[in-house]
């Protein structure tokens, strides 16, 4: 397959993914409505625990938690819709790699996720009157750019993976939480035992938050060029990670003859 | 009597049948219970890193009966659902039989999920809490009333059913109030935190003032102290129970009439 019908794939998948999502309900409530909601407690535990000086940083963490939900939750509908129509056979027989298909959706997703961000910030202005300055305006367009590319090849490997999962919808609601925490989503890292730091820093969405909230003027110890070189570091981790996770799984379902027993 | 109690048996066999296929062992305790743990740590944390020890301990009881409540409420709104998904509801509107003692039975299964996430949250993160924690004697004082506020928010998940009837988009309506609830009940922080007018929505939601009853009997106070709060409660729970059977029964109605339920 040569690079033009490669891209072609890409953009029909990127295409069509966006078009299915459109008219999903829960796709819409997960990207406008869960942000909103999430802003409000995080921001309002801050604020009602005395500490409106987290505000900002917060607001920046439920905006993570919007992408982080709309990745993970659709990348993992990528798959799980797919096998429900049938379709799943289908698309792994055909000569188009399903790694492309999924990297096409999953790239669509991690765009579509970073209006969550967008939502975040409108919530913490209109409601909580928050000054939401970013201090740099051009590191924090840099360090969105990064999660975005970070997250769908965060998505390959958690499409990959799904392939495998017939429970992969209740995998997704069981995951989110360890990964906020994990990743310091609205609070500190600081707080967390020591001995989670590695697999903090394994985490893309931790050094996502780290880049956008340091470029935007909270978290003054940490630095934008460790975060961007993590982020750069772990998008090639996951997308090799991915890409081979993908091939072993698909000579698996080719060898057996029997992708619907997953 | 015998023939409702026979409905509601029925309905409470079906119920947890359900959920027995729908979520085996190795699922309940690889995603269902993780949920309710790993939800209630994360906004443990956030507490402890915005108030502290006392804000963290007021998250852990908020989120272990916040979860608990509101898987009651999904349930009931969903089973709604359900019937609808399976091609059942038709057949269940035509029969003869009282569908009110089969709407409670087969709110049951969800009050057993609710309970067993109550629990298992409070015996998996208490022991973290030091310093802080909880009296063992007085989780289980309180434990009457949390199996109250799980009920009172039935009637507020059957209503949400019965308005998403006629739409297909019930999961997603039950899901997002839930959230919502996590913000105006006093899960997190005090209804009193919130601006005037979201506190009024919050002291107009069932599980507001139960929330406030456990939290007094837990940390002392006696059932005759809190009995105002459990008024409140309960009468709160039955008008959301009264309006939703209102509903239901137009709805049933209007279907019967038109005779196009399969539509929706």
């Amino acid at each position: 397959m040569n690079l033009n019908h490669t891209l072609r794939a890409l953009w029909g998948s990127f295409r069509e993914q966006a078009t299915s999502r459109a008219t999903d309900n829960f796709f819409i409530g997960t990207l406008f409505i869960q942000p909103v909601l999430m802003t409000l407690l995080s921001v309002g535990i801050y604020i009602y625990g005395g500490r409106p000086d987290f505000g900002l940083y917060a607001v920046i963490g439920a905006g993570m938690i919007g992408i982080w939900n709309n990745n993970l939750w659709t990348s993992g509908s990528i798959v799980q819709d797919e096998r429900r129509g049938g379709t799943l056979e289908l698309l792994v027989a055909a000569p188009t790699s399903l790694e492309v298909i999924l990297l096409g959706k999953s790239l669509s997703n991690a765009i579509a996720s970073l209006l969550a961000l967008a939502i975040t910030f409108a919530t913490g202005t209109i409601v909580y009157r928050l000054p939401l300055d970013i201090e740099n305006p051009w590191a924090f367009l840099g360090a969105l750019l990064l999660t975005l590319v970070a997250m769908t090849m965060l998505g390959l490997v958690i499409g990959s993976l799904f392939v495998l999962a017939r429970a992969a919808g209740n995998l997704s609601t069981v995951l989110n939480y360890p990964i906020f925490i994990l990743s310091g989503l609205t609070f500190p890292l600081t707080i967390l035992p020591i001995w989670l730091r590695p697999l903090s820093f394994s985490l893309a969405p931790t050094w996502a938050n780290m880049a956008l909230a340091r470029s935007a003027g909270v978290l003054a110890d940490a630095s934008i060029a460790l975060s961007y070189l993590a982020l750069i570091g772990l998008s090639v981790a996951y997308f090799v990670l991915g890409h081979y996770l993908y091939r072993w799984i698909e000579r698996i379902v080719r060898q057996r003859g029997g992708l619907e027993q997953w | 009597m015998r023939l409702a109690m026979r409905t509601f048996l029925a309905g409470a066999r079906a119920s947890l049948v359900m959920e027995a296929s729908d979520f085996a062992l190795p699922e309940l305790l690889g995603t269902r219970l993780p949920r309710f743990i790993l939800q209630a740590l994360f906004f443990v944390i956030l507490a402890y890193a915005a108030g502290g020890p006392e804000l963290a301990r007021f998250a852990l009881i908020g989120n272990a009966m916040g979860n608990a409540a509101i898987t009651s409420l999904i349930m009931l709104g969903i089973s709604i659902e359900i019937e609808k998904w399976a091609g059942t509801l038709p057949l269940l509107i035509a029969a003869p039989a009282n569908w009110l003692p089969l709407m409670i039975g087969r709110a049951l299964a969800g009050y057993l999920e609710a309970l067993l996430g109550v629990v298992t949250t409070f015996v998996v993160l208490t022991p973290f809490m030091t310093g802080f924690g909880f009296a063992v004697d007085r989780l289980l004082l309180a434990a009457p009333l949390m199996l109250f506020s799980v009920a009172t928010m039935s009637g507020l998940g059957w209503l949400l059913g019965s308005i998403t009837l006629p739409m297909r988009i019930g999961l997603l309506v039950s899901n997002m109030v839930a959230y919502a609830m996590f913000v105006v009940c006093g899960v997190n922080f005090p209804v009193e935190a919130l601006p005037p007018a979201l506190q009024w929505v919050g002291r107009s939601l069932p599980l507001t003032h139960g929330l406030m009853a456990i939290r007094a009997v837990i940390d002392g106070a006696s059932y005759l102290d809190v009995a105002p709060l459990i008024g409140l409660e309960a009468l709160i729970g039955l008008v959301y129970a009264a309006a939703a059977w209102l509903m239901f029964r137009q709805r049933l109605r209007a279907a019967q009439l038109t005779g196009n339920i399969e539509l929706h």
